[in-house]
């Protein structure tokens, strides 16, 4: 069943539809959030937020855009709305108290090659949360997320070519912070992507 | 191609969002630049190692959202303002006491001055001490009511109308202080229609709120009538976030 039709039978007091479309979205909301928070129990509560907020505001959703950029965008918001009351924008916890570092054993891979693995999993969660709020947002949104370009730029609401620069910085940050982890060589360490971050 | 203008394409070719001209010039600099080629491989190392942080929801996400809209906790029924309870009662017995003319340092000033460090006192909850009291700030109404129950001080009530309106302004500057954004209230329910203003977010008191990003201040501001709106920016002075209010009964 597709998301219009799911809309209208919740707008029609359907509470199963909207379960419907929790189990649809849950997951990248979750992800979004979880990203920008730094922990579980922070994500899971604006996660459910976002959605609260999201039924709250059906009736106002007029399918101007896609479903599921309204509801990032409401996600987004929730985050901006966090991020400000902790007052840490770009502080966020360092603990890696999330299940990255517990990854399913790769049976094709050596103990060695899984404990690299492992390493570099737990070197890119801290090199992320160490980066400004936007570089994770539009990283998440893209890698984790897998949304393109255009759809990046209705969530953001900015021009594609905003999407594509900030895309390119938030990638030389998270390297650089991976170096300074310790956890990447430098082919060349000059290379700029010509704007630099504040 | 010089490798800083390489850097865009190389993103671009993870996204896969290149055009057919843009990998072929990309490929074209891969292939005489060992240190593209080497920075490639570590981008895609990145994003292989980002992937994987991929998690799925918990189950208690889904179970907790229809639990919530199936038993609405009283608290979540409407955007709640955390306020200090010995900030709001030392702020309403200021008024009261200058009110009666209780407080002589006041007696050569303007008779309701109180409200201004009222609104001061309301808006430093750190020196306020133990205890909270909640209310919304969104219904005039039910903030009065919820007010005075939480106080329970009885038989308060504000001196006269523009006492009234003016602790309802110092209430929203408070939390703009608090809060580190400025707050825009809007009397004109038609206001959500904006294009700036999208997906308001009802509140089961009939009021709505969404945030706006400051850029977007200007030309939403532009397209209402004056006497419709109330702006409150937070003291900090810098460009914040805006939330945006519209009280109920403002539709």
């Amino acid at each position: 069943m597709d998301d219009k039709t799911l809309i209208t039978q919740i707008l029609e007091g359907d509470q199963a539809a909207f379960s419907a479309l929790v189990e649809r979205y849950q997951t990248p909301v979750y992800n979004q959030i979880l990203r920008m928070t730094g922990n579980e129990q922070d994500a899971l509560e604006l996660a459910q937020e976002t959605f609260l907020r999201a039924w709250r505001g059906l009736a106002w959703f007029h399918f101007e855009s896609k479903f599921s950029t309204w509801l990032y965008r409401l996600a987004a918001n929730c985050c901006i709305d966090f991020l400000r009351r902790q007052k840490k924008q770009r502080t966020v916890s360092l603990t890696t108290d999330d299940a990255a570092v517990t990854d399913i054993p790769d049976r094709q891979m050596t103990p060695e090659e899984q404990l690299l693995r492992q390493e570099r999993q737990t070197a890119i969660q801290r090199a992320m949360a160490l980066l400004a709020a936007e570089h994770r947002q539009i990283l998440t949104l893209r890698v984790i997320n897998d949304l393109d370009y255009a759809q990046i730029a209705d969530v953001l609401d900015v021009p594609v070519g905003t999407v594509k620069s900030r895309l390119a910085r938030a990638r030389m940050q998270l390297r650089k912070k991976m170096q300074e982890l310790g956890n990447q060589p430098a082919p060349y360490s000059s290379i700029s992507t010509g704007k630099e971050d504040a | 191609m010089q490798c800083s203008e390489a850097f865009e394409l190389l993103c671009g070719h993870l996204d896969h969002e290149n055009t057919p001209q843009e990998e072929a010039a990309l490929q074209a600099h891969l292939q005489s630049c060992a240190g593209c080629r080497a920075l490639l491989r570590q981008l895609e190392e990145n994003d292989a190692a980002l992937a994987h942080l991929h998690r799925e929801a918990p189950p208690q996400l889904l179970t907790g959202v229809m639990e919530r809209l199936k038993n609405p906790e009283p608290e979540k029924k409407r955007k709640k303002w955390h306020f200090h309870f010995t900030a709001i009662a030392a702020a309403a017995a200021l008024v009261l006491l200058i009110g009666t003319g209780a407080i002589s340092i006041f007696d050569q000033g303007t008779k309701y001055a109180g409200e201004e460090y009222a609104a001061a006192d309301a808006a430093d909850p750190a020196e306020a001490g133990q205890g909270e009291a909640e209310f919304s700030v969104e219904s005039s109404d039910t903030t009065k009511e919820q007010k005075s129950d939480s106080l329970q001080l009885g038989a308060y009530t504000p001196p006269n109308a523009d006492v009234a309106a003016s602790e309802e302004k110092a209430d929203y500057q408070a939390m703009a202080d608090r809060e580190g954004c400025d707050i825009l209230v809007l009397h004109d329910g038609s206001a959500a229609q904006l294009p700036q203003l999208q997906n308001p977010e009802k509140m089961e008191d009939g009021s709505m709120r969404c945030t706006l990003a400051a850029e977007e201040l200007g030309s939403v501001l532009d397209s209402l009538d004056p006497d419709t709106y109330e702006y409150f920016p937070c003291s900090t002075g810098q460009e914040n976030p805006v939330i945006v209010l519209f009280p109920a009964g403002g539709a």
